[in-house]
């Protein structure tokens, strides 16, 4: 797998540039998301019940976050005591060393992986590569991108990018013994035939983690298609990887995450699994893993806590519907972005991780609509998170968690605004600019292409609203 | 200090740097109180693609036993559960695969089971979902490999929804591994497009089961 | 603010609405005025400071804002002829201001300002006789007067008085046209795929007209909708309405 940059602002234009150019990524994106947003919206037919709902997810991620560091303990007391062996990395680096070492340890070969944004951030599959062992994706989705040597394109349907056909193409020429057909059932049935295999043989299987709950040290993952099961049953060594901020207080605060969570990303009601696992396989069980590890990721995390805004980050359930739900994300689909979490919530998310230096320019691809804030099932400002990091990529000495502040900052447009300013807070020379722009309308330069090679220039009109209404103190009579 | 004493003592630091403003929930849920609703239930398992037979709890064997010959599935697989002794012992003729050495019977269920038959703990009326529990005596893949998957659940099992069916575990009373089934396998990775058995059962066929009179 | 009578009201102007589309500002005015109400217009005004604001430049845009605070002073409301000012002034001086000498006034400034809109259909609960000859319109309701303000049903109502007028949403009406202040220069080419598929959706509406309350929604669609040689004749939605209503010319 190629790994996402670590560095996207690098060629963002050039991304942009070509993402829009492609007619069929664009109607891929086009269709998925108004499919997306429509079944969404059937799921939430009340707007009233809607809005209670997404006050309390907000307030159950917050209450687990204000007792993040207890909680942590607490979940890792409980699995410990359940048996499942708990390990904490600080970074990606320390995280890939600790699974393949634990992989190494189990003399494990074959890997299967269950759909996991963790394991995609800290780039595991290339970890894997590099120590020699090979995981095969299960998820259906994730499975055609690997094969491809692609990367997700969206957080919860990896594949999105993609249409029928060039799957179709795909499994023709990369799986032995398979005719072209692009009949949906069977490619999926192409796909179960081969994963199967890799389920019956793996020795050890890779999940991410949907939520952990604190008071009884249990794992839930929610999918559809039976890929998390079978990951983390079958082998006879399962390894969850989850954010440290993944967990929760109580087993009630499940119902209305999930709730929130599977109407948003996907307009379903309920998946067809919840899988809640506890331990590993007890004695007078006859299967399920022998072993079960849980690494907590930090990976940045412990570092945006310390701000107060940044940390309502951190409630993300990673449901998708900011990104299904953003403008500029149906046009450029996410590989535009270079990052693991595209969209809004990737807006946020890489710069806290990266670096306003390396991942600031990301920000920009924003046209502060409020979509995807409105969208947001836990109720995080994304658009005044995003608007906060921008102010951060041009500021020095913010006092701020997040690294790079200031990179983004050019010193003509910082000058611009000290002038823009200035004529604005001088009401004389606010006055002078406008009665100029509207006598000298036609001599005006012209407007910058950016704006005249789509649209028609704009024109001041003959006389400004203050002159009007200048001229109209002067001569009372005149308009009433 | 340990990469978890120093994520914990940031985590500290941090919170003691800019303490969270206490949320407010806004009371308690705006929605009504859901009713338990056995149709409800039938209802969304079906839009689930499930198939639903609602019977006394005497009559799923006959009836099981009618559809396995219209379908002509033949290759079963039981747990020691109570369906899958009631099952036995109505047809001793073609005896079923009874599941409990993983070791010896892992590539056989992959390769050859067509159905598995095995017992739910209880089920939630309001999203259509069936409540299994790992469990000595029914192995956890049961319910997952084979491509037929049948379900026996009574229906004094039952509950509302999914709050009132956790409110029956908690901290020291949780199985190893907890399911919650609404449906067969599916998946809509591929252009949108819905296909059911992804990786799971491509059939759910459940047993409502009434109780006797 | 509801319990008194309102009698006199500050109109913040906007600096689009001053440069480009001034003929907005006097039908808010007369509009206003035709309630019996006196507008107070401080001459001295600019801008709200949402320019640099979006873009991060905070400090610059505070300079700003502390000026419009300090200006519109008087507890009366203020008015503003569009969903993304007005929302700047209700939503965000507020927190841009919020460790400044000014954060109480701001406070107070943010608990009296209406978009004008909202103001006439909600506070005055203004009736409007239509004197126009039957007409079909399509109406682009802005992101910020839509998520931010809340007044898309304002707009609308209004409209839906003017017995001739058959209005329209355009499809995906809740879509963002790509304006984004500075987001349309910076990101020019995304910025123009949304205008172009707002284009498309009020084209295909029929519509003969274009009226939106903000003006910078208005100056995007409008201008790519000339630059594509179509002529949907863009307006502010104060003017069209003091038209329809037997306004005399501004």
């Amino acid at each position: 797998m190629s790994g996402f940059s670590t560095h996207p602002d690098h060629d963002f234009d050039v991304r942009i540039h070509d993402a829009l150019g492609n007619a069929e990524l664009r109607e891929s994106f086009h269709g998925a998301m108004h499919f997306l947003r429509d079944k969404r919206r059937t799921q939430f037919p009340d707007p009233n019940a809607l809005e209670a709902l997404r006050d309390r997810g907000a307030a159950i991620r917050d209450r687990a976050l204000a007792r993040l560091p207890d909680l942590l303990e607490q979940l890792e007391r409980n699995c410990t005591r359940n048996g499942i062996q708990v390990h904490w990395a600080e970074t990606a680096e320390e995280a890939n060393t600790l699974i393949t070492g634990l992989v190494n340890a189990a003399q494990g070969k074959r890997i299967v992986k269950g759909k996991s944004m963790a394991t995609e951030e800290i780039g595991l599959n290339s970890a894997f590569e590099a120590a020699g062992f090979t995981c095969l994706e299960s998820d259906m989705g994730e499975y055609i991108v690997q094969q491809a040597n692609e990367t997700p394109s969206h957080i919860i349907m990896p594949a999105i990018h993609r249409n029928k056909a060039s799957i179709a193409r795909q499994f023709h020429t990369q799986i032995p013994e398979t005719p072209y057909t692009e009949d949906v059932d069977e490619l999926i049935g192409t796909g179960r035939r081969v994963l199967r295999r890799a389920f019956a043989e793996a020795d050890v299987g890779i999940s991410g983690v949907n939520f952990a709950v604190a008071e009884t040290g249990t794992l839930c993952l929610v999918e559809n298609e039976g890929n998390g099961r079978m990951s983390t049953t079958v082998p006879d060594m399962h390894i969850a990887v989850m954010g440290i901020e993944k967990v929760i207080e109580r087993l009630a605060d499940l119902p209305d995450l999930l709730r929130l969570l599977t109407r948003s990303a996907t307009g379903q009601a309920v998946t067809t699994y919840l899988n809640l696992i506890s331990s590993p396989r007890k004695q007078d069980e006859c299967d399920g893993p022998r072993q079960v590890h849980l690494v907590l990721l930090d990976n940045g995390r412990s570092r945006i806590y310390a701000d107060r805004q940044l940390r309502e980050t951190l409630r993300c359930i990673r449901c998708g519907a900011c990104m299904n739900h953003c403008p500029v994300y149906e046009r450029l689909g996410g590989h535009a972005y270079g990052t693991v979490y595209p969209g809004p919530i990737g807006q946020v998310v890489m710069p806290q991780l990266h670096g306003l230096d390396r991942a600031g320019k990301l920000t920009q691809a924003c046209s502060l609509n409020g979509a995807c804030g409105e969208a947001c099932p836990v109720r995080i400002p994304l658009p005044d998170l995003i608007r906060r990091l921008r102010h951060e990529g041009v500021t020095q000495d913010t006092g701020s968690p997040v690294k790079g502040h200031g990179r983004q900052r050019k010193p003509a447009e910082a000058l611009t605004w000290k002038i823009w300013s200035l004529i604005h807070r001088t009401p004389w020379l606010y006055s002078l600019t406008t009665h100029l722009a509207t006598r000298a309308r036609k001599l005006l330069p012209p407007w910058p292409r950016a704006w005249t090679n789509h649209r028609a220039p704009l024109e001041p009109a003959e006389r400004s609203f203050r002159e009007m209404m200048e001229q109209r103190g002067r001569d009372p009579g005149g308009k009433q | 200090m340990n990469s978890k004493e120093r994520i914990l003592a940031r985590l500290r630091h941090g919170r003691a740097s800019s303490p969270a403003t206490p949320y407010d929930a806004g009371g308690s849920p705006a929605e009504t109180p859901v009713q338990l609703d056995i149709d409800s239930m039938i209802q969304a398992l079906e839009a689930a693609h499930a198939t639903v037979f609602r019977l006394p709890a005497k009559d799923w064997p006959n009836h099981l036993a009618g559809l396995a010959k219209e379908r002509e599935w033949t290759r079963w697989w039981i747990g020691r559960d109570e369906a899958g002794k009631t099952w036995q012992n109505r047809e001793p003729n073609s005896p079923a695969t009874l599941f409990t050495d993983w070791d010896t019977q892992k590539h056989d269920l992959f390769d050859n089971a067509q159905v598995a038959l095995s017992q739910a703990q209880g089920g939630i009326t309001e999203t259509g979902t069936l409540i299994v529990e790992s469990h000595s005596n029914v192995p956890r893949t049961l319910s997952l490999v084979p491509p037929v998957h049948i379900v026996i659940v009574h229906e004094s099992t039952l509950v509302a929804t999914l709050q009132q069916a956790l409110d029956q575990y908690g901290p020291g009373k949780m199985p190893t591994n907890l399911i919650f089934i609404s449906g067969p396998s599916k998946t809509a990775d591929i252009q949108q497009t819905l296909a059911y058995g992804a990786h799971g059962p491509k059939e759910l066929v459940v047993y409502l089961c009434t109780a006797e009179d | 603010m509801n319990a008194t009578p309102v009698n006199r009201v500050y109109l913040f102007g906007t600096c689009l609405v001053d440069v480009f589309h001034p003929r907005a500002g006097m039908a808010a005015v007369r509009l206003l005025e035709r309630e019996g109400i006196f507008v107070d217009f401080p001459p001295e005004q600019t801008c709200c400071g949402q320019p640099p604001y979006n873009s991060g430049y905070d400090e610059q845009a505070r300079d700003v804002a502390r000026q419009v605070v300090e200006r519109f002073s008087d507890p009366i409301p203020v008015i503003v002829p569009s969903g993304s000012c007005a929302g700047m002034l209700r939503h965000h001086y507020p927190s841009l201001l919020a460790d400044d000498p000014l954060a109480n006034a701001a406070q107070d400034l943010a608990a009296r300002t209406y978009e004008l809109h909202e103001f006439l259909n909600r506070v005055l609960k203004i009736r409007l006789e239509d004197q126009g000859a039957p007409v079909r319109v399509a109406m682009h309701t802005a992101c910020s007067a839509r998520r931010e303000m809340g007044v898309r049903d304002d707009g609308l109502a209004l409209l839906g008085q003017l017995k001739h007028v058959e209005v329209c949403e355009p499809e995906n009406a809740e879509a963002c046209c790509g304006f984004g202040g500075t987001f349309a220069v910076k990101m020019s080419e995304v910025s123009a795929a949304m205008a172009s598929d707002k284009c498309g959706a009020i084209r295909a509406t029929g519509a003969r007209q274009l009226l939106s309350s903000d003006c910078g929604c208005l100056m995007n669609i409008d201008g790519m909708l000339r630059k594509q040689g179509q002529d949907l004749n863009g307006e502010h939605l104060a003017e069209f309405i003091w038209k329809r209503t037997g306004g005399e010319p501004l």
